[in-house]
């Protein structure tokens, strides 16, 4: 009967110190400075550039061969 | 214009009717250039359900399996149900002549709807792969910043909250399962709920601790981006959600999540100099993922997308479908500053 108490306790403990290494810790650094602003129309119509080199590979424009018939 | 010389309108199926589901047909009903929209479910209460709130807008089936025969206007299938299966339906659709899209992000659910490219391609049909919040909205935003560089290396989204009950089991299943990362150009595995990161979302969502998770996001980016060295989905878990992990959950999920919210970084150059933009969204994941599904289903109405099998990053429509998407209330936003 002692021995299981003690096995009991022995596996309580260890649960308590999992949970809490699984749960410490501060997570990082959160950014320094910025601000979320929205995108509005003019910036979307106003895209950027298209990139070179890192174009995605289903830029088929509207009619090219690569488009689909809809 | 008379009914009798106005051109046949096109017909779309969406198939699963939960949150997701309910509201691509709700959307594309709204949409100015509306197709005929019909709805298959398995479950008759829901079917019971949207014929009452949809009227004469649409046509609800049912059907035990969750796939009707369907009219033969339809033109694009989207599927918003169980994702087990998916590609195995999409190819049905494929080989009759149909557009098919996809709101699943399991990662071999995704895979295997990739696998269809060629079988697409050579039919001049597209299948889109996780036109959702996440992946979806997310792939729109990673587009859409990669614009503002020359080279892109890095893609890093995170994401907040899930949408009806079976996103809400998705995403259980994505933090249990192991995952793999793209690191210089190879898959390497990684455990699901490692590498956490503190991840800066939106007001008043704002940041939150993201880990490593199981979607099939980081395959669409690989494929739409060339040359990317490093791609990583991350999703905020709280410390009641990584204590309760391993556990089974008895409570059922509630019938719509709450806010939730997507980061998308994309790091690169431009002008020779290392740049990183960061986009972000503010939404209720289901609603958003219903504006997603319907624009890209509308796209492939308009022969906007290219054929064979792609997530909607590969469209390279981002500016477009952003605007788009911003007429039906999804609002994104890009962070200023360092």
């Amino acid at each position: 009967m002692r021995g299981l108490r003690r096995a009991a306790l022995a596996i309580g403990i260890g649960a308590i110190f999992a949970a809490a290494l699984r749960l410490r810790g501060s997570g990082g650094s959160p950014p320094q400075q910025g601000e979320w602003r929205e995108l509005t129309e003019p910036d979307l119509r106003d895209a950027h550039r298209v990139p070179s080199g890192s174009a995605a590979v289903g830029d088929a424009a509207p009619g090219s061969p690569d488009a689909t018939p809809g | 214009m008379t009914d009798r010389h106005r051109p046949a309108r096109p017909g779309v199926a969406v198939l699963g009717a939960g949150v997701v589901g309910a509201r691509v047909a709700r959307e594309l009903i709204s949409s100015p250039d509306a197709p005929l929209v019909t709805i298959v479910s398995s479950r008759a209460d829901r079917v019971r359900a949207l014929r009452e709130a949809f009227g004469a807008d649409a046509v609800v089936l049912h059907s035990a399996a969750g796939h009707a025969a369907l009219p033969g206007s339809v033109r694009v299938v989207v599927l918003a149900g169980e994702p087990e299966g998916q590609a195995g339906v999409a190819r049905h659709h494929l080989q009759l002549g149909r557009h098919v899209v996809s709101s699943a992000d399991v990662p071999e659910t995704v895979a295997e709807l990739l696998d269809l490219h060629d079988e697409a391609r050579a039919a001049a049909l597209s299948v889109v792969a996780g036109a959702a919040f996440s992946p979806g909205l997310s792939c729109l935003l990673a587009a859409h910043a990669a614009l503002g560089l020359d080279t892109v290396d890095e893609v890093h989204v995170a994401r907040h909250g899930a949408g009806g009950p079976l996103c809400a089991r998705e995403r259980l299943r994505s933090m249990r399962a192991t995952t793999k990362e793209w690191r210089d150009g190879a898959w390497v595995a990684a455990s699901s709920g490692s590498g956490r990161e503190l991840c800066w979302f939106p007001d008043p969502v704002g940041p939150r601790d993201c880990y490593r998770v199981a979607t099939g996001e980081a395959l669409l980016l690989v494929d739409a981006f060339a040359g990317l060295h490093r791609a990583t989905v991350r999703m905020a878990m709280s410390r009641r959600d990584r204590l309760m992990l391993p556990l089974p959950i008895l409570l059922p999920a509630p019938p719509e999540g709450g806010v939730g919210a997507l980061r998308v970084e994309v790091r690169g150059s431009r002008d020779g100099a290392r740049r990183t933009e960061v986009l972000g969204c503010l939404d209720r994941p289901g609603m958003a993922a219903g504006a997603v599904a319907a624009e890209a289903t509308l796209g492939l109405l308009r022969g906007e997308a290219p054929a064979g099998a792609h997530g909607l990053a590969a469209w390279g429509r981002s500016t477009e479908l952003l605007a788009a998407l911003r007429v039906r209330g999804v609002r994104v936003a890009t962070l200023d500053g360092e």
